[in-house]
């Protein structure tokens, strides 16, 4: 007998609970191997849902056994989601921000609504150096979320300190005697400067008018946000999660 | 030269490959890449042994495409002979094959046996379509009024 949706599901959520107790023993590469085997053994489940009608009539036989329901759907997704999110607690752990950042994507695209993976991608974003993005995806979660207040603590330090060293590397330009472009300047500012993304408590203080910006400050652009992939804001009310710690926490 | 990967199909057949042709697939590379030496058979409880045998097949045919990933992007491009060829399978296999494509993470698959099923689709009456896939005529006079009224133009609804 083939084994049923309902039982390919619980073993791969046993594969999850095994990569959890990986990732507490500090064991990643475990974990990351259970969690990639939880996601083979999920997300073929996934394929089988796709709504095609027009084929209904190439499917192979299908019983109640082999056949989805939406509370398995459902089931699948927000545990994907989870697993997804797990691996980019793992990806963190090892400073592997750029597979963390792409992980936490996929689960948000299975489960717009889970926080910790937002969060962890905030993180990844943040000590990536993407300001803007990390400052995106923590306006959004909003800071009733445990943890979102220091790591907008972090990313205003952060922002400062790299202002400072634009603010430094101006005041060489303008001792000089140069005049700047304002092109070069617009740009500076965009790739430095996280540029607030939604009207949010403003993590960036006002930089003092530069020469530059003095003169230009009619034709200047305001600078690009550059963002990594479409940002969809969630969905998510704001209401605050009994999660104790984010960072660390596994489902 | 290169290593090779066990991979396991929904009944526990084994298939002992090359790694770069498991590369092909982005689900696999994904993770032979986050976990370096894997050191077991890796499980794909969702693709049977025979449509695993399909997918392989297409994998290694392309294994030195240099464009690999966006081989098949071009909408309006002509389909290759070979892959012509390798899309002449049943209907039902061919679903699979695009659920295992989509599952794998093989976009050129993915492509390519979309790519069959729309040609299957062009250029057809209402009438042809129904036939090609089966399908029963559930619309009454009425609706089906109603859509061609709503299409305008269309000649074949």
């Amino acid at each position: 007998m083939a084994p049923t949706i309902q039982e390919k599901i619980a073993d791969a959520l046993t594969k999850k609970d095994l990569g959890n107790e990986a990732f507490k023993n500090g064991d990643m590469k475990a974990a990351l191997m259970q969690y990639h085997l939880a996601v083979l053994g999920l997300s073929g489940l996934d394929n089988q849902m796709a709504g095609m009608p027009m084929m209904s009539s190439m499917r192979p036989q299908e019983t109640a056994a082999t056949t989805i329901n939406d509370g398995q759907k459902s089931e699948i997704k927000t545990n994907l989601a989870i697993v997804y999110s797990n691996m980019g607690a793992c990806h963190l752990k090892n400073a592997n921000y750029k597979r963390a950042i792409e992980v936490c994507t996929t689960a948000l695209k299975q489960d717009p609504n889970n926080v910790k993976a937002k969060f962890r991608r905030a993180q990844a974003k943040l000590l990536e150096g993407n300001l803007a993005g990390a400052e995106a995806d923590l306006t959004d979660l909003g800071d009733k979320v445990p943890g979102v207040k220091a790591e907008m603590e972090k990313l205003k330090k952060k922002s400062k300190e790299a202002e400072e060293k634009q603010r430094k590397s101006m005041g060489g330009f303008l001792s000089r005697g140069r005049i700047i472009d304002p092109e070069e300047e617009a740009s500076e500012a965009s790739s430095s400067q996280a540029a607030p993304a939604a009207p949010a408590p403003k993590a960036t203080p006002k930089s003092k008018p530069t020469l530059a910006s003095k003169v230009n400050s009619t034709t200047r652009k305001p600078p690009k946000v550059v963002k990594d992939e479409e940002y969809k804001p969630s969905t998510w009310s704001g209401t605050a999660p009994k999660i104790q710690e984010l960072a660390e926490g596994e489902e | 030269m290169s290593s090779q990967i066990l991979l396991t199909s929904s009944e526990g057949t084994e298939f002992l490959i090359d790694r770069d042709i498991a590369d092909k697939s982005m689900l696999l590379k994904l993770m032979l890449e986050d976990i370096g030496e894997v050191g077991q058979a890796i499980p794909l409880p969702n693709v049977s042994g025979p449509i695993l045998t399909k997918v392989i097949e297409y994998c290694a045919h392309h294994r030195d495409d240099p464009d690999f990933q966006n081989a098949n992007d071009d909408v309006a491009a002509e389909i290759g002979e070979w892959d012509l060829e390798y899309c002449k399978v049943d209907q039902g296999t061919l679903l699979e094959l695009i659920w295992a494509a989509n599952y794998l993470d093989i976009k050129p698959l993915l492509d390519l046996t979309c790519k069959t099923v729309a040609n299957m689709i062009k250029a057809k009456s209402p009438e042809e379509i129904r036939k090609t896939f089966n399908i029963t005529n559930d619309f009454t006079p009425e609706e089906e009024d109603q859509v061609r009224r709503e299409n305008g133009t269309q000649k074949y609804v």
